[in-house]
């Protein structure tokens, strides 16, 4: 099997005039890539990932996904990449944990008995079987994160692309997010990660890439290129400032 | 989580197939439209009590739909303006007439009987199941979309809580900042409707992207429903209630 997942062709998507958009982005994804895509808010992050299944259509460049164009079958792109958006309140659709779990398998018009059988073992693997029958809205926002992962997972994606995955969590939330990405990546999920936070995943990231005004700037070890951070807008997690900080 | 978002439990009212809360619920509603105030008085007492028994009291009621509540008011007074009959005060030339204070009491006792209905349907049923129950009520008939229609008052019924979340959220925004105390009731609600607007369709614009990137399309598993055994006598007692309140006119 080809070890090249996805792959990012020159891909272009301006709005309008100026440097708002992204330009140019080549970038590959291997099936056991574990990618930090760092850069100040604003720098395009959010619309290259929105690319990677078709949520948002480049004015030029494509992309592929297994070699083949994902416009082609935007519903195998969509089921082989699962997108777990930065506010997972918009995300959440369904009024019990259950059912927002059963959304993405239901729209694939699976069978109920699948279905329930994948839930369950999805939502065992969480930690939320527990909570199968409460209310979204009444979580935490750890709880609502790793149930948006499991809505996505029961889909048994390829590659999980994260927008932003420790935005407004506290710290024990952020750790069980970093916990679950590790066991993910573990067990052969691709993963792209955009975030203007390094620190949390530096050390499980295999590549590193840096955006600015819509470009790639920088590509490469994560740990290698923590000096150069912060020329770009994003925090060096190296520096003493930022570890006392953490600490 | 507002009044209007679905609160789990396993009380009669949960377990219900809900195609015959559905039912139920069109059943009460028609009854409610053809009788007088006592019929209406009594029904909104028996779901008072059904209310009480979902842990949502009058205090929490009130609270909650203050707005739903004013708006009531405004609806009562203006009848009791407008209804010609015999004058029971008169106020810089207006009358308010005993015939408008009884009509302006039984419309807004109809809207607010229809409303706690409502309320009591979608505090106890899960979004999707209404979206079934829909999706199998229109299926028989013929050039009605019914999967389409079934998502529009899914997506209708997932919107309710969030705009009145919306709502609270920016009402608190506006008047942290002092907002509440401008005398201009349009310059009031302007400064509150346009943020909400904003922040309605921003919400419906990522929900679409949300759906999308979950595969969403019309061809979906077709729904279950799960009925307790208890929906035949349920349906008779309602019958029952129903012509009670139609014969007391």
């Amino acid at each position: 099997m080809d070890r090249v997942l996805l792959k990012t062709d020159h891909l272009t998507h301006a709005f309008g005039p100026g440097d708002t958009g992204i330009f140019d982005i080549c970038l590959t994804v291997a099936r056991d890539d574990f990618i930090v895509l760092a850069g100040k808010n604003g720098c395009g992050k959010t619309t290259l990932i929105r690319h990677f299944n078709g949520l948002l259509m480049p004015d030029s460049g494509r992309v592929l996904l297994n070699g083949q164009d994902i416009q082609k079958d935007l519903t195998v792109a969509r089921k082989k990449i699962g997108m777990v958006f930065q506010d997972p309140d918009t995300q959440i659709i369904a009024d019990t944990v259950f059912d927002e779990t059963a959304f993405g398998p239901e729209n694939l018009n699976m069978s109920r008995e699948e279905i329930n059988d994948r839930v369950f073992s999805v939502l065992n693997l969480l930690g939320l079987d527990h909570l199968r029958d409460r209310n979204p809205a009444t979580l935490s926002g750890g709880e609502k994160r790793r149930l948006v992962i499991a809505g996505i997972l029961v889909m048994e994606p390829d590659l999980i692309v994260f927008d932003e995955p420790f935005a407004n969590l506290d710290y024990p939330s952020i750790v069980s997010v970093v916990r679950l990405c590790r066991t993910l990546h573990q067990s052969g999920h691709a993963i792209v990660m955009t975030t203007h936070d390094v620190a949390p995943v530096i050390m499980l990231a295999t590549q590193m890439v840096v955006m600015n005004k819509g470009r790639i700037k920088e590509k490469g070890d994560p740990v290698s290129l923590a000096p150069c951070l912060e020329s770009y807008g994003v925090k060096n997690p190296f520096t003493p400032m930022a570890q006392a900080w953490a600490l | 989580m507002t009044l209007f978002s679905y609160h789990p439990g396993d009380t009669l009212w949960h377990t219900l197939d809900v195609r015959c809360k559905g039912l139920l619920a069109c059943l009460l509603s028609l009854a409610v439209l053809k009788t007088g105030l006592p019929g209406n008085i009594i029904c909104l007492g028996v779901l008072m009590v059904i209310l009480k028994t979902l842990a949502v009291g009058p205090a929490r009621l009130v609270t909650q739909l203050k707005v739903f509540l004013l708006l009531l008011t405004l609806i009562f007074f203006c009848r009791w303006a407008v209804t010609p009959g015999d004058p029971m005060v008169t106020l810089y030339g207006f009358s308010l007439t005993r015939q408008g204070f009884a009509s302006g009491s039984l419309v807004t006792l109809r809207f607010l009987v229809v409303m706690l209905l409502g309320l009591i349907l979608t505090a106890t049923t899960r979004s999707m199941e209404i979206k079934a129950a829909v999706q199998w009520f229109f299926k028989p008939v013929p050039f009605i979309p019914e999967k389409r229609v079934a998502v529009m008052v899914g997506l209708a019924l997932k919107f309710m809580p969030l705009i009145l979340d919306n709502a609270r959220e920016v009402t608190h925004a506006v008047n942290a900042r002092c907002g509440n105390l401008r005398k201009n009731p349009v310059r009031r609600l302007v400064n509150q409707s346009w943020p909400l607007l904003k922040k309605t369709f921003q919400s419906a614009d990522d929900l679409s992207l949300a759906m999308q990137a979950r595969c969403y399309s019309e061809t979906r598993t077709d729904p279950r429903f799960f009925p307790n055994g208890k929906e035949g006598w349920v349906v008779g007692l309602t019958l029952v209630f129903c012509a009670g309140m139609l014969l007391m006119g």
